[in-house]
């Protein structure tokens, strides 16, 4: 028997996969030869040393995050349940409410409301967004460049605050970044953490428009909105 | 059997009970969090992933085909958002050779469990993704050849090697590093 077919018995073995008669042909071998019987027990020594590894607890919060995130798919209509086609009626208002915040978006668009908070635009998808908060001030501009999009993020900030950009991933992906600034990426959400002060970081995507675009700091938001850009390359 | 549960939870919650959906979590959360966490070795990405995964099962419940488990099918877009934030990662940072030992590698008798199991992560990190996919899913949430073929969209023959090759290299790995 070749050293092969001999770690594929040890492998069945420890998938417990292993019939009778092939358990007695890897006993026999085990005994008769000490090179099988080292590479027996360093494969067994790993398969152990794997299992030794404790399933980790998932973060306090976590379960009631998704739920909460459940519940409002749901009350946006995102929701799990089967949708049956809108009667025309509900469809006609719809649309009408539709064009209505279009227009008022359109009308809003650059308007500036000093003395609050909350300042982030939820208007209609545009190539540039100011997000401005307490302490934190967050001047955003998408463009394409050929394949890419660039997301230029010029902040300044006296607060710690993360600004998160949000893409599809099925259709758009984080290529890399310039500028100094902690970043992660996952799952479809970029989070850029810039130091306190003036800073400057671009992002580039491969792929498409649009990328939501949020402010938080300590867990709050701060603002949000849309940006969005050509996709014809 | 747990997939008919799954099933009857899936049905309960497509005819509107929130109910359902929250026993779905309540049995996967972890797993799910625990694929994610050990593909990429970093809790938060590993939050954002679990919430993604549920947040996408709970919009496409009515896509779930239910002839596969439901495990399955929330495991396998725990696997590929996994994928492509390795993908990030890699473009980023370059690829890893799978036999090369760590820097700091030596005989090591005497390691504490949690080194013992810091090493054993790191050596699973240093596999390439469609070898820790297979350890991960095996090792980590207990899956049979037939369930990671599923997950994967491989067959079990495929399935096999990719184990056997990555069992392969952490025993080299873990040898190198005085574990075994």
């Amino acid at each position: 028997m070749d050293k092969g077919q001999l770690q594929e018995l040890i492998q069945a073995d420890l998938d417990g996969q292993l019939s009778v008669a092939e358990r007695a042909v890897l006993a026999r071998l085990l005994l008769q030869d000490p090179e099988a019987r080292r590479l027996h027990a360093e494969f067994r020594r790993t398969d152990q040393l794997l299992r030794s590894v404790a399933a980790a607890e998932p973060p306090p919060g976590l379960r009631a995050d998704i739920l909460a995130g459940s519940a409002q798919s749901l009350r946006t209509g995102n929701s799990a349940q089967r949708q049956d086609g809108l009667p025309l009626y509900r469809m006609a208002a719809v649309i009408i409410a539709g064009l209505l915040i279009a227009g008022l978006s359109y009308v809003l668009i650059d308007v500036q409301v000093p003395g609050t908070n909350l300042q982030g635009s939820l208007i209609a998808p545009q190539g540039h967004l100011s997000l401005r908060a307490e302490g934190a001030e967050i001047s955003a501009s998408l463009r394409r460049d050929g394949e890419r999009l660039r997301l230029e993020l010029n902040s300044s900030t006296t607060i710690p605050c993360e600004i998160i950009a949000k893409i599809d991933p099925a259709t758009t992906t984080f290529v890399g970044k310039t500028g100094d600034a902690a970043l992660t990426a996952a799952g479809g959400q970029v989070t850029v953490v810039p130091q306190t002060g003036s800073r400057k970081v671009v992002l580039d995507f491969s792929g498409a428009a649009p990328i939501q675009l949020q402010l938080r700091a300590g867990g709050r938001l701060l603002g949000e909105g849309s940006l969005s850009v050509s996709n014809a390359r | 059997m747990i997939e008919n549960v799954d099933a009857a939870r899936v049905r309960d919650c497509l005819a509107g009970d929130p109910q359902a959906f929250a026993a779905l979590v309540g049995q996967y959360e972890k797993p799910v969090y625990n694929v994610a966490l050990r593909m990429l070795r970093n809790p938060e990405d590993a939050r954002d992933i679990a919430q993604s995964v549920f947040m996408k099962a709970y919009q496409n419940l009515a896509n779930y085909d239910p002839q596969y488990k439901f495990y399955s099918w929330i495991y396998r877009m725990a696997i590929n958002e996994s994928l492509n934030i390795l993908r990030v990662r890699d473009r980023n940072a370059g690829p890893v050779d799978e036999r090369l030992p760590a820097d700091d590698a030596g005989p090591s008798e005497l390691l504490a469990d949690d080194q013992q199991r810091d090493v054993v992560l790191e050596a699973v990190e240093r596999l390439k993704p469609e070898h820790r996919a297979v350890i991960v899913l095996r090792y980590f949430v207990d899956r049979n050849y037939e369930d990671i073929g599923e997950i994967l969209g491989i067959d079990a023959k495929t399935v096999k090697s990719r184990l056997y090759t990555a069992r392969q290299l952490l025993k080299e790995q873990l040898g190198t590093r005085g574990l075994l």
